[in-house]
Formats: C-alpha cells, sequence, structure tokens
C-alpha cells in the first residue's frame, strides 16, 4: 500500500544463528510449542478446539502401544513433545484432556520416579 | 460455485511489502503467500482447499499428527521467510477465514492490538534458550560404614548418602540455570518462560529445568550470542542449548503478568 517497508535490519548479512542450530535446526517440540501455543489469537471463522498440545500428545501416547513399537514404525517426532498446556478452548475438553491424564498416568505409574 | 471452495489462512501480520516481496516464499501445500492490506498492516495469507482446511477437515486433519508437523513446520517456515523480510507478528496456526475480505475486516477491528504488537517486536528476534540437567554421571561416593554398623542401618545410610548427593546436584544446576537466565536477561529487552519440556515424553535422560524465550534487539544479536556461548562453555553439570532466530511468537502478546518482563 504505501510506504513498503524495508527488511528488517537483523544484523547485515547472514542471519546471525544460534551456536548449535537456529530455528531451521530446532526439534519439532520447540516448533509446536511456539505455533500451538504461542502467537497472535485472533478467533477464525473456523473453530477448531484441538489446539492444546498435551493433550494431542497423550492421545498420542494411548494410541501407540509403546515407545518401541512407535520407534519400530518410525514414528519419533513426539519423543521431543513438551507436555505443555495451554487455555483449553472449553470445560469439555478440558475435563476430557484430565481424564486422558489421569489414564495416562495410571498407565504410567510404574515408569515414575 | 467454484469446483473447490476456498479458505482464506493466515500465517502472520507485517507492514506492507513490495509486490513479490513473498515470491520466494512456498506455502502450506506449496501454495502461493501473499498478503490482504488494511490501514498499514499486511496479513500474510494463502488461500487453500477448504476440503482439507475447511472446519470439518481440519478437526480430522488436526488428529492426525503427521498433518499436524508437516503444516507446523510450514507455517513455521513462512513466517520465519516474512520475519526475514520486516517485523512479523506470527498468528497462532490455524488461523482460518472464509475469505479475504474476512482478513480485511479482522486487520481493521484489530488494528490497535496488532500495531501495538509489531511496534513491540520491530527490530528484534526471538531467541530460545533451554537448560538441561546432566544426570548421567555416577552418584558421589558413599562414605564407607563402619566395620561393625548393622547392615540395615548401612543402607540406610547410603540412601540418604544419595538423596543428599542429587539434592546438592539440584541445587547446582538450578543455580547455573538462574546465573545463566540472569546473565542473558541483561542483554534483552523482554522474556517469557515457556513451561520445561517434558523429558518422559521426550525419552531424553536429560531433564530440562528452564525454559526461557527471549527478544532481544537486533543491535545486542551479537553481544547476547557470545555471552551465550561464554555461559555454554563455562556451565558444569548441566547443558545450555540456544534455539533462534525465531519470529517473535513468543511476544505476540503483552505479557499477560506484566511482571515477568526482563532488565533493561
Amino acid at each position: 500500500m504505501t510506504e513498503p517497508v524495508l527488511p528488517v535490519n537483523r544484523t547485515t548479512g547472514s542471519r546471525p544463528q544460534a551456536p548449535g542450530g537456529g530455528s531451521t535446526g530446532a526439534n519439532l517440540a520447540d516448533i509446536l510449542e511456539r505455533v500451538l501455543d504461542k502467537g497472535i489469537v485472533i478467533a477464525g471463522d473456523i473453530q477448531v478446539n484441538l489446539l492444546d498440545i498435551e493433550l494431542l500428545t497423550i492421545k498420542l501416547r494411548l494410541l501407540v502401544a509403546s515407545v518401541d513399537k512407535a520407534k519400530e514404525m518410525g514414528i519419533d517426532w513426539w519423543e521431543h513433545d513438551p507436555a505443555l498446556t495451554s487455555t483449553p478452548a472449553s470445560a469439555k475438553l478440558e475435563s476430557e484432556n484430565r481424564e486422558l491424564r489421569e489414564k495416562v498416568a495410571r498407565l504410567e505409574g510404574s515408569e515414575r520416579e | 460455485m467454484s469446483a473447490e471452495a476456498r479458505v482464506c489462512y493466515c500465517y502472520a501480520v507485517t507492514k506492507p511489502l513490495p509486490p513479490d516481496a513473498l515470491a520466494g516464499v512456498p506455502g502450506l501445500r506449496d501454495s502461493t503467500v501473499d498478503t490482504v492490506e488494511c490501514d498499514g498492516l499486511a496479513a500474510v495469507v494463502s488461500e487453500l482447499p477448504a476440503a482439507e482446511f475447511g472446519e470439518r477437515a481440519l478437526r480430522a486433519n488436526l488428529e492426525d499428527l503427521g498433518w499436524l508437523e508437516r503444516v507446523a513446520r510450514r507455517h513455521n517456515d513462512v513466517v520465519d521467510g516474512v520475519a526475514r523480510r520486516a517485523a512479523t507478528v506470527p498468528f497462532r496456526l490455524a488461523t482460518i477465514y472464509r475469505d479475504r475480505h474476512r482478513v480485511h475486516e479482522v486487520l481493521r477491528s484489530g488494528a490497535a492490538r496488532i500495531g501495538a504488537a509489531l511496534d513491540r517486536i520491530e527490530g528484534r528476534s526471538e531467541w530460545g534458550l533451554k537448560v538441561y540437567a546432566e544426570f548421567a554421571e555416577e552418584a558421589e561416593p558413599v562414605p564407607p560404614s563402619g566395620p561393625t554398623e548393622p547392615p540395615g542401618r548401612s543402607y540406610l545410610r547410603k540412601r540418604l548418602a544419595e538423596r543428599r548427593s542429587r539434592d546438592l546436584r539440584w541445587a547446582r544446576v538450578e543455580e547455573t540455570a538462574a546465573k545463566v537466565d540472569e546473565s542473558l536477561c541483561a542483554l534483552a529487552v523482554d522474556r517469557r518462560a515457556h513451561r520445561p519440556q517434558s523429558r518422559r515424553l521426550s525419552g531424553d535422560s536429560e531433564q530440562n529445568v528452564l525454559n526461557v524465550a527471549y527478544l532481544v534487539d537486533d543491535a545486542d544479536v551479537d553481544s547476547f550470542l557470545a555471552r551465550a556461548g561464554e555461559l555454554r562453555a563455562a556451565a558444569r553439570g548441566c547443558r545450555v542449548g540456544l534455539t533462534g532466530p525465531w519470529a517473535p511468537y513468543s511476544f505476540a502478546l503483552p505479557d499477560p503478568g506484566a511482571t515477568g518482563s526482563a532488565g533493561s
């Protein structure tokens, strides 16, 4: 529209990178904790509730028989998945979340320290 | 009407860009990325098939973790591509409107809030810090029990010594993490704490004890990185990991607590 914005001065030349990997090398957990739980929230026309990363994680845990089985199947990205809570979009989701967590806690009781 | 209904997926908001500025940035499903502009703001959008991104399809697709991973990564790639060109506030994943007209309306009605967010992050980038406890090493040696000590007491003494040793190491790690945080805070304009990433789910032997995001001025990035490097090299008993630069996801909203912001 009016006056195009010049590229932001993210220091000159190539972008500085974190020693040991920039966001390009970030693991999926780092990306998910940002794209699902952060960012500006403005209600879209399409309402979806399933943006609770912890719930996603728990569902996956129940789905997959065991960690080793999942590894065999090459499904391992969630190994780096943080268990994060975001505000559930509804009380229903919240209670579902809680039930699933309790279920997982029971199932994994023996693994805990 | 049209054979394929479409919806308008929003990645981020920036300021109006020169034409073709986003030509090299592939969107979700390799779609074209362009902008909807209003009042000095530009929403970065792609028009995508409702068959995949409409309400019904989206509900099902979000349960498909492979789909979610692909969408999350590409969403981040687009946001990152825009952030390399101009100040950018990312939208949360799957912010979707019926059409471009609706996006225009949203920009108009949210102009004050979005403009404030853009001002807050202009000329700054986000960096992620994670500190992990390294507990792989052997427990500190337990003093030998006296020759006449009964076995039960010896066992208890050993357990107690182990617990003390573990508590001590935890305290050291927490102290180191706090020092690293404080030191980097001094070079940042803002800070947000994230929840530590779960070890049970990561399957990692290292426990994530600190997970923070900093908002750093472009002018301070070099000194921030240099200091992070020094802190990483000096850390004992824990590992210091840095990621970035990120688009300022963690700073898109004003600090909810208004007490957690960093110094300077």
